[in-house]
């Protein structure tokens, strides 16, 4: 400064401040985030007693009377009710039961169970993994920008590939032998990585903005969460197939897929349903629609007679689909977010997210009674949430709060 | 924003509200990074906002103040979220926003200063400057969003004035000392 500061001055420096460092955009997975919570939020609605909107003075007048006549109806309710009580009576009112059923069961909270705690084999630095899977003896880590392989001899990241500026958090990552197939929901693009080279074999745009990618052996699948579709690609010439139309347009729609029997499963939580495409015809055999008290926006761990798919960070619980009948039956609290389930020795299970750095943990799901039945938790620090994958006779587990990933023994996650 | 989009959204209409948000994301979004420097923060407090705004807005009296009464909702968030303990393991910082840069070196260092600056003012006051040199609002639509007296808009924002030129002078001062004997 060349002579003193004045107010003035500093004022003039802020508003040219806040204008350089105010962001020009908000992250999608905030409006997607926004949808799903208020979509399973209630509105407040105005009851006669309480202030309605622009509400003139006779209705007002009218609102209060009818708020006092109700007030001393409840009292003289209140009142027989204690009277008749005080006096060993049997109360004048019973409860009926609702005549409306339940169309989907409610949300089952298991029995306590208790952690056991198991000592990870290994623990792998990796800086912001956001997925996993699993290519014959590698390990793929998606993570901003790059593709970490890890080598599950050597327990450590073997080489990283760079596969552009990737940035969302919630980006989805799937492989066979063909590709390493990862997708960038802000850029619309999904990356083909050539798992022998180790380089960028293809860079795919693939609708508004594509999220969770599947391969199956009837080619590679896309949902397109903005554009409400699945997307069919085909890995022979990396050319995107007719969209397969299984939501609205807009923001939290189709997140992420699975595979079996004989389907392809999308959930899709901006109209809170799971669709079952068949991956032959491209036809959507089935839109099943998921309860009031879960969001389908997580991952899919599928068996022959069930389809298990979790609420991601808008509800604490995993929904139990009935393939045969193509409705929900069952719905498990968590007690956590669970984001991808997978099936070790038959039984899903899924990394749960408590909201801090050392309170994640593992549990199962018991598929008869649909309850928790195992807890683990990893290591004396363990954030979840993350990919488990099974992979070189070990469970792998991604760790995003410690930036970890954990091998952990196989035979502490069965029978 | 349409008040027929409101006066939709307060009858239940998702789309509607939907509608509404979708608009009003970048600025409040923008709104509470400023406020609370953190990224993160600024997600959580305009995310519990909108789904505030969402369980109230049936009891919006005046369709036509959705604005300001959305951006009481995100201010008043960032009060809330001030106040809760860290969740993350990580927390990412602002220091420049997300535009491309092409600030000099010097003025990259007086950004700098002026954001450690603005961190050290208590939250009410960052909102009140925000309020005014981002949003352009006068004192008189400060006291109207916040709800407060037009009086406390003023203290607010000459006490954070103020704080801002001290801190300033402060810098200043430390830059022209011989670096032998800066603080560490």
């Amino acid at each position: 400064m060349s002579g003193p500061r004045t107010d003035q001055d500093v004022e003039r420096a802020l508003a040219a401040w806040m204008d350089r460092a105010a962001p020009t955009r908000a992250p999608d997975r905030l409006l997607e985030g926004t949808f799903a919570a208020t979509m399973r939020t209630r509105q407040r609605r105005s009851f006669p007693w309480t202030a309605s909107v622009r509400i003139g003075p006779a209705e007002r007048i009218a609102t209060i009377s009818a708020a006092w006549v109700l007030l001393m109806v409840l009292g003289a309710l209140v009142a027989a009710a204690l009277s008749v009580a005080l006096l060993g009576g049997a109360l004048p009112f019973q409860t009926v039961p609702s005549a409306t059923p339940t169309l989907a069961p409610s949300p089952a909270t298991s029995p306590a169970v208790p952690a056991a705690v198991v000592a990870p084999e290994a623990e792998i630095p990796a800086l912001g993994p956001i997925a996993m899977v699993a290519n014959g003896q590698e390990l793929w880590v998606l993570a901003a920008g790059r593709l970490d392989v890890i080598d599950t001899a050597a327990n450590e990241i073997a080489t990283s590939v760079p596969i552009g500026a990737t940035a969302d958090l919630y980006n989805g990552l799937a492989a066979d032998a063909s590709g390493v197939w990862a997708t960038d929901a802000t850029t619309a693009i999904l990356t083909r990585v050539d798992p022998g080279t180790r380089k960028v074999a293809a860079t795919i745009p693939a609708g508004l903005s594509p999220k969770g990618v599947l391969v199956t052996a009837e080619g590679v699948w896309v949902a397109d969460v903005h554009g409400g579709t699945v997307l069919p690609i085909d890995p022979a010439t990396n050319r995107v197939g007719k969209a397969i139309t299984v939501g609205p347009l807009g923001p939290s729609g189709p997140n992420w897929l699975a595979s079996g029997p004989e389907s392809i499963w999308v959930g899709i939580p901006n109209n809170s349903t799971i669709a079952r495409i068949n991956p032959r015809t491209h036809a959507v055999e089935a839109t099943i629609h998921a309860p009031d008290a879960s969001t389908p926006c997580g991952g899919f761990a599928v068996e022959r007679d069930a389809v298990w798919i979790t609420g991601c960070s808008a509800t604490a619980s995993i929904v139990r689909v009935d393939p045969t009948s193509n409705t929900v039956v069952a719905t498990v609290d968590l007690g956590g977010y669970g984001y991808n389930p997978t099936l070790i020795n038959g039984a899903p299970w899924v990394s749960v997210d408590t909201g801090d750095a050392a309170s994640g943990r593992l549990v199962r799901i018991d598929t008869a009674t649909n309850s928790i039945d195992r807890v683990l938790v990893p290591g004396p620090s363990f954030g979840g949430g993350g990919d488990l994958v099974v992979a070189a006779g070990s469970v792998w587990v991604v760790d995003g709060y410690n930036n970890t990933v954990l091998r952990l023994p196989l035979a502490a996650f069965g029978p | 924003m349409s008040t027929a989009d409101v006066l939709e959204a307060m009858r239940g209409d998702h789309d509607a509200f939907a509608l509404l948000i979708t608009v009003a994301t970048s600025r409040l979004y923008a709104l509470a990074c400023l406020i609370l420097r953190d990224s993160d923060r600024a997600e959580d407090a305009t995310q519990e906002a909108f789904v505030r705004a969402w369980r109230e807005i049936p009891r919006l009296r005046d369709a036509d103040r959705f604005d300001a009464w959305l951006r009481r909702l995100v201010v008043n968030a960032c009060y809330d979220e001030s106040r809760r303990v860290t969740r993350r393991a990580e927390v990412s910082l602002l220091s420049i926003g997300d535009r491309p840069v092409t600030d000099t070196s010097a003025a990259m260092a007086e950004s700098d200063r002026l954001e450690r600056a603005f961190r050290q003012l208590p939250l009410e006051q960052r909102a009140v400057l925000v309020l005014q040199h981002y949003e352009a609002l006068s004192h008189t639509e400060i006291a109207a969003a916040l709800g407060i007296p037009v009086g406390t808009v003023k203290a607010r924002v000459r006490y954070g004035v103020a704080a801002m030129r001290a801190a300033l002078d402060a810098d200043d001062r430390s830059s022209a000392m011989p670096a032998g004997k800066r603080s560490a």
